[in-house]
């Protein structure tokens, strides 16, 4: 800087010299009309430092985009090894990324709540049946909200149906769940439009009030901003709509299209029945555990007051985050677990490719080192090249993510997308982007290990790769690695299907071929429900017509009526048996309601006695039917026909016969102690009734007659959820279906790139120890030995993997056992299949290696390469 | 016309883009230049020409390297760049456009074929 502007003083001066001045009178002028000389030293400095900043920074962008296309020239210049790398990453990132998109949406993403992780459920359990998870009565509800300090609030929920009946359209069905006014608050929600309910509007003969849904709101009122006033008839009700809840909330599930007051009171409440759900908002403070010890206090406290309807009933304080989920939760991370195996398998083959590519190109990093670059760019020109390829994958890994969660949705089981739609928001596209981040750091730091000074020194001199025969035994051992995950995900897959074979052999106890199955709801207006014998006449025409209607139809074997169709839990009462005193330990029965033709047509076998039939009406004496599994527990004597059981009231019912047991709670759950009972000879709260129809021809083409059966006798009747009973057995093994479903393609895809890893490592191994097989061919070994070399190599591999597999799946099995059914988690069979059948993969994959190994010629091997 | 002043490149910067228009020259030799080229009616503070040079060979309009002049000294040369060209293009336009503008509103009227 100082030499530049030296330069010019010097310069002036010699003008003005030049003209006749001296030396230091120029001086003396050239430097005043100069001015501040170290001032403006000082800005040229600034000026400098800023430029030199900026350059570096564009050195370095410029250096990177220059290596970026240097990169995608060698990509060109070798396109079948960039698309096969290529793709394995983005098919490996895809599938992660679709996975986690499900984990994602259904176990990690929070509620749509405030503070979600204060809201919990408190469920009732029953020591004497084992169950849990029950609802609550509000009788206990009450006394809960007196004496609790965890929560800062608790409200009720509960879910049912109801019927809106329109001037001008069909009856809508409608999801609908009672709360109690506070709910809104308990949740941390508010309305979009109107208000929330009022105290008073939730007092017994209250007026009819509704909220809606946002989805109701939309899907049935055309997003009317003035809907709030509008008076609807619902269940036969005028009812006035109130309020709009927030958007997007559907609670208690999704579905629900709107909520009403439940009605309850302390005064009025009951304890005997257990139909309410409590939801409650934890206080600042407390905890689940804290909240579960304190309603453990309170329930036992309850058993004491009221042992005529606690006995045995203890508190379950759930996250409502858990809801639905504690189950679900071991498969998805299992599945998660199972894609990650496999990207982790296709990461080691293309790391493979990548080092042996990396081997081939020993000599151009020789080169540019000779050349003068510093390590540093060498290294900046390989992590450019990792770098584009993890860019590139990951793109199209996105691309192939959203194709992958639209199969998986469509594959899903309902009950898991009810719980949250799995979608590629910002957590999905986040966890896409750090798995393809670490596999570009991984791929832009291999061939940098790969080739150290000595490596780079030695292929130099030689023209020759160092590096074969020095890092063959990582690539082995990350093969053997490879097997053992393909074999872990082999028996997992394996095991499941097993579950799904043994669910599939399951004999539920009913027939659920050719059954049609529909449901239809009676509008309370019309239909009274009442409790008192036997004043529900209306109900019992319409059920008759129903009944008859629909088995004249062609086509039809037999029609049946029941309130729970086999496989539904539905409910279950406590009762006494006659002459016996009340046993409080002796837990309740499920109770069924049906028609006499319930048992030909879901084809339930009698075991002993009569069915139901047309004798146990009003005028004949009140008859039940057990299940095998009520006789052999209540009655061990066999002396079950003719007893007489008492439930609802003073009556007893005569037991008339005996039938097998039909599974209810799924499929994998023995039959509790079930009795059946007619509905001619039962109260019927309206509600929703199942319609069976035994079929002689497909079920489903028979859905519009019998939709017109029904319609024909009221047609403010909705008919719903239509469906075959064959589908409702296939549903509840979708879980299983769709785990191993999942499961069974990762690991066919793992076997294939395990495979594929021991292929190409022996491959490689034959084409870089050509020279040694020559030698050794030229000093006396034959075919033979070369062939038993290669293979023996393979089996090594083999062998290490199958081990660490077999190793592997042990440790792991107890993650599987909670999602087995019918078979061990260590089911020797499976695991003999798959080590026998991997293995003999495994030894057939270096058939071809060897085969070309016994084909070289010595002569020309040894002559040079 | 649409000119403010702020669009307007300072003058002394125009003018270093200006004398550097036919080729690279030394700070010195760019200062003589401006002088020749206004006939001495815009005299540059040489205190300023320097700060003004670095400026620009910051903002990427001038290139500057070390070289040997005809006296075989050691002098720091500027050049153009192809952004500094295009700039100078454009900065010339609009100064004429201004010029024209102020000497209307004076009343000065420039006879065509003269000035």
């Amino acid at each position: 800087m100082r030499e530049e502007l030296e330069f010019h003083i010097e310069g002036r001066i010699r003008e003005l010299v030049d003209q006749g001045w001296s030396e230091q009178g120029a001086r003396e002028q050239v430097l005043d009309r100069f001015g501040d000389m170290e001032e403006v030293e000082r800005l040229c400095r600034e000026y400098d430092a800023q430029r030199i900043e900026r350059d570096t920074w564009r050195w370095t962008v410029d250096g990177w985009m220059r290596d970026v296309r240097y990169a995608l020239r060698g990509m060109r210049r070798n396109p079948g090894f960039s698309a096969v790398v290529v793709a394995t990453l983005a098919i490996g990132i895809g599938a992660c990324t679709a996975v986690f998109s499900v984990v994602e949406g259904i176990i990690l993403r929070p509620l749509p709540f405030p503070e979600p992780e204060r809201l919990a459920v408190v469920w009732q359990d029953d020591r004497a049946t084992g169950t849990v998870r029950e609802d609550a009565s509000p009788a206990d509800y009450f006394d809960y909200v007196e004496r609790t300090r965890a929560f800062s609030e608790l409200g009720l929920v509960a879910s049912g149906t109801v019927v809106l009946t329109r001037p001008d359209a069909e009856p809508l069905r409608l999801s609908a769940a009672a709360v109690t006014p506070n709910l809104t608050s308990v949740l941390g929600l508010s309305v979009q439009l109107g208000r929330a309910f009022t105290p008073e509007e939730n007092l017994p003969g209250g007026p009819g009030v509704a909220i809606l849904s946002d989805g109701m709101w939309r899907r049935t009122f055309g997003a009317d901003p003035t809907v709030v006033g509008k008076v609807v008839t619902i269940d036969g009700e005028p009812t006035e709509i109130v309020g709009v809840l927030e958007t997007a909330i559907e609670f208690p599930s999704k579905g629900t299209d709107l909520w009403t007051p439940i009605r309850q009171t302390p005064a009025g409440a009951t304890r005997q029945s257990h139909w309410v759900r409590v939801i409650g908002r934890l206080s600042p403070g407390a905890t689940v555990a804290s909240a579960q010890a304190e309603m453990t206090r309170i329930m036992a406290a309850l058993e004491r007051e009221h042992p005529e309807a606690n006995t045995n009933r203890g508190a379950f304080v759930e996250r409502l985050s858990d809801v639905g989920r504690s189950d679900l939760r071991r498969t998805l991370w299992v599945l998660l677990g199972a894609v990650l195996a496999v990207f982790l398998i296709a990461c080691v083959n293309v790391a493979n490719l990548l080092l042996a590519r990396g081997a081939a190109r020993a000599r151009e990093f020789a080169v540019l080192g000779a050349l003068g670059a510093r390590p540093g760019q060498v290294r900046r020109r390989f992590a450019a090249e990792g770098l584009l390829v993890a860019g590139l994958s990951c793109a199209a890994g996105i691309a192939l993510a959203a194709g992958g969660i639209r199969a998986l949705t469509a594959m899903a089981p309902a009950e898991l997308l009810v719980l949250g739609e799995p979608r590629l928001d910002t957590a999905v596209l986040g966890f896409a982007l750090a798995v393809a981040a670490v596999v570009g750091v991984g791929f832009a730091l291999l061939p940098t290990l790969q080739h150290r000074d000595r490596a780079l020194q030695g292929a130099l001199r030689d023209g020759r790769s160092a590096d074969a025969s020095m890092r063959m035994p990582v690539r082995r051992v990350l093969v053997a690695g490879q097997l053992g995950l393909a074999v872990v995900l082999l028996i997992a897959a394996g095991l499941l299907a097993g579950t799904l074979r043994s669910l599939q052999a399951v004999d539920p106890g009913f027939r659920p071929d050719n059954l049609l199955r529909v449901s239809f709801a009676l509008p309370a207006s019309r239909y009274p429900a009442m409790d008192t014998w036997p004043d529900w006449q209306e109900i019992h025409q319409f059920n008759r017509a129903v009944v008859d209607g629909v088995s004249s139809l062609p086509g039809v074997r037999s029609a049946a009526l029941t309130l729970n169709h086999p496989l539904d839990p539905g409910w279950t009462n406590s009762f006494r048996i006659e002459g016996r005193p009340f046993d409080p330990d002796q837990g309740e029965m499920t109770t069924r309601l049906v028609s006499p033709s319930y048992f030909t047509t879901a084809g339930i076998e009698l075991v002993a006695g009569r069915f139901l039939d047309d004798r146990d009406d009003l005028d004949g004496e009140p008859a039940i039917v057990l299940n095998r599994e009520a006789a052999r527990r209540y009655f061990p004597d066999g002396d079950a026909l003719g007893s007489r059981i008492g439930f609802w009231g003073p009556n007893f019912r005569r037991i008339v016969g005996v039938v097998e047991n039909e599974r209810l709670h799924g499929l994998t759950a023995d039959a509790p102690p079930t009795m059946y009972a007619s509905l001619a000879q039962a109260p019927q709260r309206g509600g929703t009734v199942t319609l069976l129809v035994a079929t002689e021809v497909p079920p489903l083409s028979l859905v519009d007659g019998v939709r017109r059966a029904v319609t024909s006798i009221d047609r403010d009747v909705p008919v719903f959820d239509v469906t075959t009973m064959a589908a409702t057995v296939r549903e509840a093994s979708a879980r299983e279906r769709f785990a191993s479903l999942v499961l069974g393609i990762f690991a066919c895809v793992a076997v294939l790139l395990a495979v594929l890893g021991v292929h190409g490592v022996l491959a490689y191994l034959v084409a870089q120890r050509g020279r040694e097989v020559g030698v050794r061919m030229a000093l006396g070994a034959t075919r033979r030995d070369v062939v038993r070399m290669i293979v023996g190599q393979g089996a090594l591999m083999a062998g290490l993997g199958l081990t660490l597999g077999i190793v592997g799946a042990l440790s792991l099995s107890g993650l599987l056992r909670g999602l087995l059914f019918g078979v061990s988690s260590t089911d020797p069979g499976i695991y003999a299949a798959v080590v026998g059948g991997l293995g003999l993969v495994a030894l057939m994959a270096t058939a071809l290696p060897a085969a070309r190994a016994a084909g070289i010629d010595p002569a020309s091997s040894l002559r040079g390469e | 016309m649409g000119i403010d002043a702020d669009t307007l490149y300072g003058t002394l910067n125009l003018l270093v883009l200006r004398a550097l228009r036919d080729g690279p020259l030394h700070g010195l030799a760019v200062s003589r230049r401006i002088e020749a080229e206004t006939r001495g009616t815009l005299r540059v503070e040489e205190g300023a020409l320097y700060p003004a040079l670095h400026r620009l060979e910051r903002d990427g309009l001038l290139e500057g390297s070390w070289g040997r002049t005809d006296g075989n000294r050691r002098a720091k040369f500027y050049r153009l760049t192809r952004k500094g060209r295009r700039r100078l293009e454009r900065e010339s336009a609009q100064w004429a456009r201004h010029a024209e503008a102020v000497a209307a509103v004076l009343g000065l009227t420039t006879p065509p074929g003269r000035g």
